[in-house]
């Protein structure tokens, strides 16, 4: 029964990002809507935001798996996107401060709380469940700015974020499939597929940059279904790797800024288009500035070294899924 | 191995996940004071801000151990 939604709603977050994209480009350049590609010579310009495909593409697979189920969670995930998608929108249009994304992003965190379509319990492998209703609406609140941004924070080359979102999406989808969540686990196929469909643009050398409305509305979905799904853990651990970027990040500037704002640069262009870590004392640390601690890469290199990661941390969370079944 | 110290890293901070889960789960969940319900809670809270600071501080260590071992000492 669950078969038909779930080709129709990957059908259509695979084709409509897939056909959308293309024209979305012509449109972005006619428009001049283009920004520097900083890995890049000769001043390469790339359109940007990219997040309108996306987020058609989201929308009608969920609008048309919302008609199969009638689920509030599906709806709760619909909405938070959507929201995402707006606050990602404006900082795109318009240079916004630090703190408004992850301020903002409170706001596409509300409809999962309205439509209570969540429950109080986090699970874990080993030790069972921690059943914290009251602290689980501040669990919610939080934690849609923090997915959010964080997978903001990981789109630093090119075709990064979206392959890590395809790859990170994986064991959600399979540990909601073994923890029989159908409805949830098929409205999250669209964020693979959506993802996977982009990366085609989006790989090195990209043809267009998502932009914070795409990254915002596929960070925020990411953190929904988590919620919805009651699959918080597993959903944190696969996305270790933009955890530690963002991790790494704060622990180095110390507060809440953007990568624009800090001075010193983690990474510096070499003549040959390879990028070096930068030795400064003052750089921040990044994700990518550790994979290039053992010497300069190319940036499609450092790419494929973040979706090893990737796939390194959906293996962990994968096993950490099975392992919520164990009990010592 | 150039991902080594990355891999680790993801290892480490799974670890610390499964490690701060027991921790709360079998041993501060259970803890009831004779005070009552709001101390109790306020205990449980401190004790878990503290781990959170703890864990922070551990990854932040070992992530100055790294740099300056592989980055700055080039410098």
């Amino acid at each position: 029964m669950s078969f038909v939604p779930a080709v129709i709603a990957s059908a259509i977050a695979f084709l409509v990002t897939y056909l959308l994209t293309p024209a979305l480009i012509k449109h972005l350049n006619k428009r001049g809507m283009v920004v520097k590609d900083y890995h890049k010579p000769n001043d390469k310009q790339v359109p940007r935001p990219g997040g309108p495909s996306i987020i058609v593409a989201i929308v009608a697979a969920e609008l048309a798996l919302f008609v199969f189920t009638m689920s509030n969670g599906v709806l709760a995930i619909l909405l938070c996107t959507v929201i995402a998608f707006f606050i990602g929108y404006v900082d795109d249009r318009k240079v916004m401060p630090g703190y408004f994304k992850p301020l903002a992003l409170v706001a596409a965190a509300i409809p999962i709380i309205l439509l209570s379509a969540y429950d109080f319990y986090l699970d874990f492998p080993f030790f069972g469940s921690a059943k914290i209703p009251l602290l689980y609406i501040v669990l919610i609140l939080f934690a849609i700015p923090i997915m959010g941004n964080t997978v903001n924070s990981i789109d630093v080359l090119n075709g990064v974020v979206s392959g890590f979102i395809a790859i990170a999406s994986v064991p959600l989808i399979i540990t909601l499939l073994l923890q029989n969540k159908t409805d949830i686990a098929i409205a999250a196929l669209p964020l693979l597929l959506s993802a996977l469909a982009f990366y085609k643009y989006h790989k090195y050398p990209s043809m267009i940059f998502p932009g914070d409305s795409g990254t915002l509305a596929w960070g925020a979905m990411y953190g929904a279904i988590a919620l919805v799904g009651g699959v918080e853990v597993v959903a944190t651990i696969a996305l270790l790797p933009a955890v530690i970027n963002s991790f790494l990040f704060l622990a180095s500037v110390k507060r809440i800024a953007e990568h624009r704002e800090v001075k010193a640069r983690p990474t510096v262009l070499l003549d040959d288009h390879r990028l070096m870590a930068s030795t400064e004392r003052s750089a921040p640390a990044t994700l990518v500035r550790l994979v290039l601690a053992h010497g300069p890469m190319h940036e499609d290199e450092i790419a494929r070294s973040i979706f090893k990661l990737a796939a390194f941390s959906a293996g962990m969370a994968i096993l950490t899924a099975a392992l919520i079944g164990v009990s010592i | 191995m150039r991902l080594g110290f990355l891999f680790g890293f993801v290892v480490i901070m799974w670890a610390l996940i499964i490690l701060g889960a027991f921790i709360l789960i079998r041993i501060v969940a259970p803890i009831q004071l004779e005070a009552g319900d709001i101390a109790s809670s306020a205990l449980k809270a401190a004790i878990a801000v503290s781990m959170v600071v703890i864990w922070i501080w551990i990854l932040v260590a070992l992530k100055n151990a790294y740099i300056r071992r592989r980055l700055t000492a080039k410098n």
